[in-house]
């Protein structure tokens, strides 16, 4: 048997290769999108892994301030701990270096205490640890960033934090990749003093990193140290740092991962057109095998054998596409996970060796998934049906409206699933989501069937060619169908784009007031580290067109356990509707209360009138909630407090960043060229107001970047849908099409009716798929979003925008039925043969 | 349009295919016959004989390998496939033995189906009249799928003559049907071409049919002789 599938399946390469070229392209580009986007997912958990390895090495605990820095006394505590073997201190930086280009790339500045047992990975000349204590600025670089800066030994180089400079030198080479894969190669080790004193503040320390004594128990030392330290200190295993970045990523990660979903389950679709074809044409080819002894399972086999192949082909091709997705997206996706999450960058994408199996896996499901319908009806088939012609048409069009009643069950589950949970299951949003996208094939018979039956027949041509969709129940409505679902996924992540996007414009609107944003390259990444000096400040607030400064002070403070960002803003400067709020009253933030942002304020399920309760400086404070803003400048959460009431509980500290608003009539860009021209030389990024929100919005398109590609797969996939259910069409209907030849037709005429059906897939399609978007955008809208990411968004139909994709895709529908128009066309009338119509 | 002279006319025609193996078969070999406007010409033979070459030929699906095949006058020869095409549009009429009516389709829509084809739109009173004569004006907008054999071949007849084809071309139009039927469907062609004044060309197994026919001629191993 294996034989003769071998000859059969090079038979079948030969005679419908246009089919199996298609399927391989719906497969692989389903399996290229999922590999795709694990990958990038992976890589992103893994840098922050990586960096965590690398930098604590085997520490069993790690001990990170919530205030958000520990003052040094608290290292020979921690050492005079019952259980603590060894502990070493790390400051922990990221600065800009200093190449002319605003904040272009950071460095991960750690500064570590030699002596202590931190295992660098040197590589090179043995280091001399008296010059990395006494030289100033002697830093050990990767190898890798020695070669993309073009540093050697020696070499030195500027990096600035906040306002400051410091100049540095390559002292040493350290290749923290070799210990860890993932790890950054922009990690700079120095001594932990020279940190401390060049960049940042000494007495201060990040994190100290805990090995514990052999034999005693980790969770003893944990409760020793929380006891210890109370609310000043978070103390973390290792496993519960990176399931923290993993929690934090999780939305993030699952949204890219559900939509390349889609892609797959788009290619199923090809997979079971092509399945179904190959059934229809081998229909008498398995009769005969059958009547000559063959059984159910060989002859099932011989079908599993050509999707598994389809399958496997499908991975060996979309494995590669999907690591090309990932390499050419990952510096955006990495931009987003440094923006929005404050986490590591992706350096490098690595798949390790278990990946290919997952694709392989992922892959071989999802054809098999596709054949599986057609398959297993196959098996069912006994032999006489299977030699006689059957006419699969008539048992689709009666399964149609059984098929509709189950499509309109899933929508009311969807419905259902909506009302009963709420806010109470996260993941609610997807699976309803899920189930409107698997309700569309079981819709789309009846609906195609009852659409076409109402187009009156006068003439032959694209009209006959729409009318007949609803008469090849058998072959089209799967396409319409993978294309409906396409769609749907286009015009519900557009739909939920755009609404984001509007959003956003009018929240930069109502927040973005002062003319001039003034902060420091470094303040990205390094935020409460990056200080702007009070000199600085004062060469600022001297310009003439100065009218108002509004100063802000930013840090990350702790609230039961979870990290948000805390600003302290100037509630003096007398400055109109600063917050764009979704509840409350700004007015009570002079009298010590706070703002909480949107997605903080979900998360940690809090209200206007309760409290915020965060760490402190002498313990736990708790401040009243007085307003609850819209907030889309990260998913951390943030809050807002007065700077005054911001000193009196956390003493007084730096200014990071200020807002500058000018006398009337006072030109914002001569005026920021003016600061820059007196400021230079001076690490500092002064922006108008126009270039902020311009950046803003760069920002936001950077990060749905990657949607738009995958919803871009997805259709290509569902165009290439139409075109195999086309070619599959005449093929099997080339008796059908002999006959009007027969009766007189010409060419143009079947390239026309081909056309028509082409077109009307299309049209059919974007029906059915922009109702199901349209739903789709609300449950990725009020359902995903607000779940995931806490974000309330305004719900805009971008009408324009659709009808032009909508309008794309009739034309990519078109322009994907010339191929069959042009088979179908080309069927001679003596292709009549003994053959059912 | 008028036309002197036969309707269709075989001149030493002859059909060639050449097998994969490089042997070359002769499915018509230096065939003559014509037909007159009014006249029934029917061809027997056994199954391999040439008869549906020689009906692909004559309905201008094919052209031959040697010889000449006229219709209405014209050398097919010299055709191109649309013109060929438009020329069996316009002029001719076939019945196949298995029917050929689109499942999909009502009765109705599968004898104005040559109309359409023709974007002609004034059809409709004379598919109505048709399928009186047939006895299938009450089934008109049942689906063909739904009829029976004899049903399905009298439609077919109709979807033929719609067009008031100068020549209609029938291949075994009773073979895929029972005795009783047969005899039915065959007075009913005959009539009916009578009645239109058309030339009928059929192949048959039937001698008794055959026997209805102006002329009789019989194929065999491509080559034409009297019965």
């Amino acid at each position: 048997m294996i034989r003769y599938f071998l000859r059969a399946a090079r038979t079948q390469l030969k005679s419908g290769r246009t089919l199996f070229l298609l399927s391989l392209l719906g497969v692989a580009l389903g399996v290229a999108s999922v590999v795709g986007i694990q990958i990038i997912n992976l890589n992103a958990l893994g840098a922050f892994r990586g960096s965590m390895r690398a930098v604590s090495g085997d520490a069993d605990l790690t001990i990170v301030g919530t205030l958000p820095v520990l003052p040094e006394a608290v290292y020979p505590e921690v050492l005079a701990t019952e259980g603590v073997e060894a502990a070493w201190p790390l400051y922990r930086i990221d600065v800009a270096l200093e190449d002319g280009v605003e904040g272009s790339i950071f460095l991960e500045l750690i500064g570590v205490d030699f002596f202590t047992p931190v295992d660098v990975p040197w590589e090179g000349p043995e280091v001399d640890f008296s010059e990395a204590l006494s030289r100033p600025g002697w830093v050990a670089v990767t190898p890798e960033l020695a070669r993309e800066q073009g540093w050697k030994a020696g070499d030195g180089f500027t990096v600035s934090l906040g306002t400051r400079k410091a100049e540095l030198f390559v002292g040493a080479l350290s290749n923290f990749l070799e210990a860890s894969p993932f790890a950054s190669p922009r990690l700079v080790v120095m001594d932990i003093a020279q940190a401390q004193s060049l960049l940042g503040r000494p007495g201060e320390l990040h994190q100290i990193d805990v090995k514990l004594r052999e034999g005693s128990s980790r969770e003893d030392a944990v409760s020793r140290l929380r006891e210890r330290f109370g609310e000043r200190a978070l103390i973390e295993t290792p496993e519960q740092r990176e399931q923290q970045a993993s929690d934090l990523l999780s939305a993030f990660r699952l949204n890219l991962t559900a939509l390349s979903l889609i892609s797959l389950f788009v290619g199923g679709f090809l997979v079971y057109s092509s399945t179904q074809a190959s059934l229809v044409r081998r229909r008498r080819e398995f009769g005969l095998l059958r009547s000559l002894g063959a059984t159910h399972r060989q002859v099932f086999y011989l079908l599993a054998g050509d999707v598994l192949m389809l399958g496997a082909l499908g991975v060996a091709v979309g494995l590669p596409l999907g690591y090309l997705i990932a390499r050419t997206n990952v510096s955006r996706v990495s931009a987003t996970i440094s923006n929005l999450y404050l986490l590591e960058e992706i350096h490098r994408l690595e798949v390790p060796p278990w990946f290919f199996l997952l694709a392989g896996v992922v892959g071989l499901a999802g054809a098999a998934l596709g054949a599986l319908l057609p398959a297993l009806e196959l098996g069912r088939k006994d032999t006489r049906s299977l030699l006689a012609a059957f006419n699969l048409h008539e048992r689709v069009g009666r399964a149609a409206p059984w098929l509709f009643v189950a499509g309109v069950a899933l929508i009311a589950a969807a419905g259902s699933l909506y009302v009963l949970t709420r806010d109470r299951w996260r993941s609610a949003g997807f699976v309803e989501a899920f189930l409107l996208i698997a309700a569309i094939p079981l819709l789309t018979p009846l609906l195609v069937q009852l659409a076409t039956d109402r187009i009156p027949l006068r003439s032959f041509g694209l009209r006959y060619g729409l009318k007949g969709l609803g008469k090849q129940l058998q072959t089209t409505p799967i396409a319409i169908a993978a294309l409906a679902v396409a769609v749907s996924m286009v015009v519900g992540v557009t739909t939920m784009v755009s609404s984001f996007r509007e959003t956003l414009s009018v929240w930069i609107g109502s927040t973005i007031r002062a003319d001039i944003y003034v902060t420091t390259p470094s303040f990205r990444r390094a935020r409460r580290e990056a200080v702007l000096e009070s000199s600085v400040l004062e060469r600022l607030t001297r310009h003439p067109a100065v009218e108002h400064v509004d100063r802000l002070r930013q840090f990350f403070a702790y609230s039961d356990g979870r990290r948000f960002s805390l600003a302290g803003i100037d509630m003096s400067v007398p400055i109109d509707d600063r917050f764009a709020l979704l509840s409350g009253d700004p007015t009570a933030v002079r009298e010590g209360a706070v703002l909480v942002g949107e997605p903080l304020a979900r998360k940690a399920g809090l209200r206007v009138g309760d409290q915020l309760v965060m760490a402190g400086p002498e313990g736990p404070l708790a401040f009243p909630i007085a307003g609850i803003y819209y907030d889309y400048s990260s998913e951390l959460g943030s809050a807002f407090m007065d700077l005054k009431t911001m000193e009196r509980n956390f003493g007084r500290g730096p200014i990071n960043s200020v807002a500058l608003y000018l006398s009337a009539g006072a030109d914002a860009e001569a005026v920021v060229d003016e600061l820059k021209r007196d400021l230079a030389g001076v690490p500092i990024a002064i922006r108008s107001n126009r270039r902020l929100r311009e950046e803003a919005l760069s920002i936001f398109e950077q990060t749905f970047a990657i949607t738009r590609l995958l919803r871009h797969m997805s259709l290509i996939i569902a165009v290439c849908g139409v075109t195999l259910s086309l070619v599959v069409l005449a093929r099997e209907r080339a008796a059908e099409l002999a006959l009007y030849r027969a009766l007189g037709a010409q060419r143009s005429q079947l390239f026309r009716v081909y056309l028509g059906k082409g077109m009307g897939m299309g049209l059919s399609g974007i029906a059915l798929g922009s109702l199901a978007g349209i739903a789709f955008a609300l449950v990725l809208i009020y359902v995903v979003n607000r779940a995931f990411f806490g974000w309330t968004i305004a719900v805009h139909w971008p009408l324009g925008l659709l009808m032009r994709q909508n309008a794309v895709i009739v034309l990519a529908a078109a322009l994907a039925s010339l191929y069959p128009a042009w088979v179908a066309s080309g069927t001679p009338a003596t292709e009549l043969r003994r053959e059912d119509l | 349009m008028e036309i002197e002279g036969p309707i269709l006319a075989f001149d030493t025609v002859s059909k060639h295919y050449r097998h994969p193996s490089g042997e070359v078969l002769k499915a018509l070999d230096e065939v003559s016959f014509s037909i007159a406007a009014g006249k029934k010409l029917a061809i027997t033979g056994r199954s391999g004989s040439g008869k549906s070459t020689l009906l692909h030929l004559a309905a201008a699906i094919d052209v031959p390998s040697a010889g000449k095949v006229e219709l209405l006058g014209r050398d097919v020869s010299h055709l191109s496939d649309r013109e060929r095409t438009l020329l069996r549009r316009d002029a001719i009429g076939l019945v196949f033995q298995f029917f050929y009516l689109l499942p999909h389709l009502t009765v109705w829509e599968n004898v104005v189906l040559p109309a359409w084809i023709a974007s002609d739109s004034g059809s409709d009173e004379r598919a109505k009249h048709l399928l009186e004569r047939v006895g299938l004006a009450g089934q008109a907008e049942q689906e063909a799928s739904k009829l029976s054999g004899g049903e399905m071949q009298r439609v077919a007849i109709c979807r033929a003559l719609l067009r008031k084809p100068k020549l209609l071309l029938a291949d075994e139009p009773t073979g895929n049907l029972d005795d009783e039927n047969s005899g039915k469907v065959m007075d009913l062609l005959m009539n009916l071409v009578d009645e239109e004044d058309g030339a009928l060309l059929y192949v048959t197994h039937s001698q008794e049919q055959a026997a209805q026919a102006d002329e009789l001629l019989r194929l065999h191993g491509g080559k034409l002789e009297p019965a």
